[in-house]
Parts: structure tokens; sequence; C-alpha cells
């Protein structure tokens, strides 16, 4: 349903120096910058997945996913969206897509909810009794029905950006770009938004993009992942695969059955190595392919009681892989 | 665009004005009454003797002048709110409409129309209290065709107007703001299309000009029609040239927009 191929996507930004002195010249003269903000990116995404694009604030997520709506030219590249140029925007590919701006208003502030779906419906030529049907269920799932007569100005950040959502799947759309589409809101309506989306994504099967920086929206939505660092996919592939390729430890916690003195903790000998060691515990960073073996020689050679082992946090992954900078072994 | 998308996007821009009473109440007493107030002082203190002409219209006609140039003005210019054609490109809000499979456009000259609603309501309220308090200019004889030619010169005038403004600004599109160009248009059309004077008070040797520029044919063309000074043969020559500024605007605005669509980032990267 989406097929970008070497899609890449140059600014050219003014640059201005602070100061009254650069203000004054920046008058007669000013400074361009180029910005690459995406180069050469190339994916796929078929029907009913949701792909999560991560990546550090700038790393171009935005701009490919506007290049991907038609909103923004591409400078060089290709990308077929529904088999369309996304930036030809022919109606025929704007009846079938959607775009979520999390820190956009796409609605009129001071109309209603209601009034805005009207417009909605005009726009995308919805029939009526369609159109009933799918506000009624969409505002029922996303408990914002007693709210649709407020002016979206009066709504709270929640119940909005659940207006937004409304307003972008109104008209059943086959492909969705979500830009944080969860930024800014509470534990419950993150989750609220989170479970719709995926029983939206069950019912009617769509291409789904995803940009958050909530890891949560992530591991919930996306099997797959798009690693966008300055601009360049660095990795494409399942959500488990960045763990066992960025990630090569688990971490491993005995807590030991009686409380171990300084003299034994000094002496003792761990497989794996050693985290964090007191009375009661001893936290282990032990290598993915050997947790089986390691957790036999601990329990064979100490008395533990008990037992556990841990995944690295995948927001914690994907932060180091960003501070490294670099991905070893990394294919685009 | 749509006939049925036209229309709704035109009511709900109405509604949405129209539920700001204070505002309206303002715009009507404020903005038009107090206008009036200062041009009738002003062209007191010209018109000295009575019966005296000036630029061929007596006290009375000037009076019926500046009510219509107030009023009809509202109604050329968009109820005199500024086009935000502009600020959604710079701000970016211009995004939400690419994705709709409707012209943006067309759905902006709606929303436009919509907005001139309550400066339709404005004017049948002055209009009248015009025709109740004020003597109407003996010179001024109100025929059908007249009537009927200036409507069809005052639509024209609202389009011409949102085509010259529309070009305009989209030169956000390249200078990050675009504010002093819409001020200076709406001076520049103002003086040079008859709306702080009528042009006839202009020198013989600027006519040619101000009949070759599309700015008469916004304001003081539909004005001078509806009272009558328009013989049809040069009515006729005024909407063609009317109508050949409104094609150019509409070529020009059509690969300005293709133009600025390249360089649109949407705010941010």
């Amino acid at each position: 349903m989406i097929h970008v191929s070497n899609l890449s996507k140059t600014f050219y930004v003014h640059k201005k120096e602070a100061g009254l002195r650069a203000s004054l010249r920046s008058l007669f003269r000013r400074e361009k910058v180029e910005k690459h903000a995406v180069r050469n990116v190339s994916f796929d995404v078929g029907p009913g997945e949701i792909v999560g694009l991560v990546g550090a604030n700038g790393a171009g997520k935005t701009t490919l996913v506007k290049m991907l709506s038609g909103i923004v030219h591409p400078s060089s590249g290709e990308a077929r969206v529904l088999g369309f140029e996304p930036w030809k925007r022919s109606n025929a590919l704007r009846q079938q897509i959607a775009l979520i701006m999390g820190q956009k208003a796409s609605l009129w502030w001071d109309l209603p909810a209601a009034d805005c779906f009207l417009l909605l419906k005009e726009i995308y030529s919805i029939p009526t009794a369609t159109f009933d049907r799918r506000l009624r269920f969409l505002t029922e799932t996303l408990q914002v029905a007693e709210q649709l007569t407020t002016q979206l100005r009066r709504l709270s950040l929640g119940e909005r950006m659940k207006m937004e959502l409304i307003a972008t799947l109104l008209h059943a759309p086959r492909v969705v770009f979500l830009d944080e589409p969860t930024i800014g809101l509470d534990l419950a309506a993150q989750r609220s938004i989170r479970e719709f989306l995926l029983q939206y994504r069950e019912e009617h099967k769509p291409a789904m993009i995803l940009t958050s920086h909530y890891m949560e929206d992530i591991e919930t939505l996306c099997e797959r992942i798009l690693l966008i660092q300055e601009g360049s996919l660095v990795f494409d592939g399942p959500l488990v695969d960045v763990m066992h390729r960025y990630s090569p430890h688990k971490v491993l916690t005995a807590y030991f059955q009686n409380p171990w003195t300084a003299a034994e903790r000094k002496q003792a000998i761990f497989p794996g190595e050693v985290i964090e060691i007191d009375q009661k515990h001893v936290r282990l960073r032990v290598p993915r392919d050997e947790i089986s073996k390691c957790t036999k020689e601990l329990l064979t050679r100490y008395a533990v009681a008990d037992i556990s082992i841990e995944e690295s946090e995948i927001g914690d992954v994907i932060e180091e892989i960003f501070r490294e900078g670099s991905l070893p072994g990394s294919q685009p | 665009m749509r006939a049925r998308l036209f229309l709704n996007v035109f009511t709900i821009e109405a509604r949405k004005l129209m539920s700001y009473r204070a505002d309206f109440w303002i715009n009507t007493l404020v903005g038009s009454l107090a206008n009036f107030v200062l041009v009738y002082i002003l062209w007191s203190a010209i018109y000295l003797e009575p019966g005296q002409i000036v630029a061929g219209y007596s006290f009375d006609g000037m009076v019926l002048y500046y009510v219509l140039a107030i009023l009809l003005g509202r109604l050329v210019t968009g109820s005199g709110k500024p086009l935000d054609v502009g600020q959604e490109i710079y701000e970016g809000s211009l995004s939400r409409y690419l994705l709709f499979p409707a012209p943006y456009l067309s759905i902006k000259y709606a929303q436009r129309l919509g907005m001139m609603l309550p400066s339709l309501i404005q004017l049948a309220m002055l209009l009248g209290a015009y025709w109740i308090f004020l003597p109407r200019p003996a010179e001024v004889e109100f025929k059908a065709l007249a009537v009927l030619q200036g409507v069809v010169a005052l639509c024209m005038a609202n389009a011409l107007y949102y085509s010259i403004t529309v070009v305009l600004q989209l030169a956000a599109f390249w200078a990050d703001n675009v504010w002093s160009l819409v001020i200076m248009m709406v001076f520049v059309s103002r003086l040079l299309g008859g709306a702080m004077v009528p042009l006839a008070t202009f020198p013989d040797a600027w006519q040619p000009l101000l009949a070759a520029l599309p700015f008469r044919y916004c304001f003081g063309f539909p004005i001078d029609t509806l009272m009558g000074r328009v013989p049809t043969h040069e009515w006729f020559f005024g909407m063609g040239v009317s109508l050949a500024w409104f094609g150019l605007m509409c070529v020009l605005g059509r690969a300005v927009w293709s133009r600025g669509m390249l360089r649109y980032s949407g705010v941010g990267i």
C-alpha cells in the first residue's frame, strides 16, 4: 500500500546569528544553509500493518510523513501510496488517506466538533447513513458523544485529540499517518487511543505509519519499526529484532535465601557481569544466548530463593542506539 | 468544487462570525458609522455653497457615494477582514487543507463569502437608515438596469479583489511575512480604486491609467454603476477589463501556487 524508494528531501533554511548587528546585516544579505531532512529512504508497508517510525527530534520523521501524505514535495526519489504519487494530490488518493498531527490542530477551534464533522462529511462526500453510523461508532468507542456540541477550544486536550482522531477516520481511510497522536495526553487517554487504534486496525486493515516519542505507543501498536537517524533509515525490521541485534544482554536478578556478608560477596564468582550486589540480591548482565546456562550455574552454586530475568527497556535500547550515533551491522 | 460543499463552508463561516455578537455590533456601529460621520464632516467643509458640484457629484451624491463605498467595500473585501492565506502558509496550517479532496482556494473563497453575510445584514440596516434620515441626490435615479449591472459588477469586483489578494499572499511561500504587502495592497487598492475619494476627483491625465488598472473595478466602478453614472457601453468595457484582470490573476495564481508548493515545508522538519 505504501512503497518508498530512495526518497530524499533537502530544505534550504536561512541562517541568522543572534544579536542586533546580525539582524541588521540580514536585512541586506542572508546565508542559506542546506538541511538534509530525509536521505535516500526506502521501505514498503502492507495492509493491516502498523509501522513505527522512530527517531530523535529533527531526525526527519515528520518530513517523511508529510511527503507521504502529499503535503511536501520530495527533492528526489519515488513514493507510491495506494499506487498514487502523493505530492500530486489527486482527489482519488486524498479520499483514502488521513494524517493526524498531535502537535497541530486540524479542526476548527471556533466550531463544535459536530459542525466540523458535518463539514468533513461534505468534503469527503460521505453518504449520510454511513456518516451517522461511523460517527456513532467512533464517538461511543472513544467516549466523547456528549462533547460533540461543545466548541473545540473549550474541550480538554484529551477530548480534542479524540475528536481529531474521529475527524481523521470518519472517511475510513485505507492509509493512516499518525504523527505523535498521544502527545501531551494523560496515561488513561493514551491507553484508550492505543486500544482504539488496534481495534480500528482489526476492522479496517489500513496501512498505518506511526511516529511517537512514547515507547509504549510503539511497543503496543507496532510489530515493525523504522529507525531514522539524521534523515537516513538505519533499521527496518520487527521490534524484537532491535532487541536481539542491539541489546545482546538480559538482566538476571537472584535473591539470596540468607543475607550475604561483605566477605561472601567479595569471594563470590558470578556467571556474567555484576551490575549491582548487596546483602539480599545480585543483578547480573548476561549474554542473551547464555541465560539458561548462567541461571543453572547460579542455582547450583548458591542458595537462591528467587530469580528474575528482565529484557532491557526498548526505549533505553533505542536511546542508546541514538546516543552512540552509529549502528554497527545495521542495514537500511 | 461541489455546490453542497461550497454552501456548507459558506454557512459555517457565517454562523461562526455571527456567533460573536459584540464583534458584529462594534463592526456595524463603530466601523461603518464612525467612518461615515468622518467623511460627512470632511465633505461638508468642502461643499460650502448650496448646489455646488465637485467632480460631477452634488453634496448628496457624494454622501451616497461614501455610504456605498463603505458598505459595498465590505462586500468586496470580505467584511474588511484580511484573507489568511499568507498566514496559513506561514504557520503551516495550510497542511490540513492539502489533505482534503477539495481545492484549497475554493474553500477559502467560500469561507470569504460566508464572512460577508454579516456585512450584508449591516448593509441592509445602514442603507435603511440612509433612506430614512438622509436626503437622496436629485441627479441619481435608481433604474432596474443600473441596479442589475451594479450587482453584476459587484460580484465581479468581489472575485477580482479576492484573486489579487490571493496572488499577493501566495508570496508567503517565499517571504516569511507578507503582512506589509497586504497592508500596501489594501491602501493602494482603496486609493486607486475610488474607495477613499471618487476617481473623478483625480486629474484627467490619470484617468486612462486608473481605467486600465484593476482597482477601479473593485470599488468605484460598481458604485458608479449603481448610481446610474456608467453608460451601458462603458459598463461592458469595464466588465471586459475586470474579466481580463481576473483571468490574468487566475493564471498567475496557478503558476505561483505550483511553484510555491515545491517550497512549502508545512513548518518544521
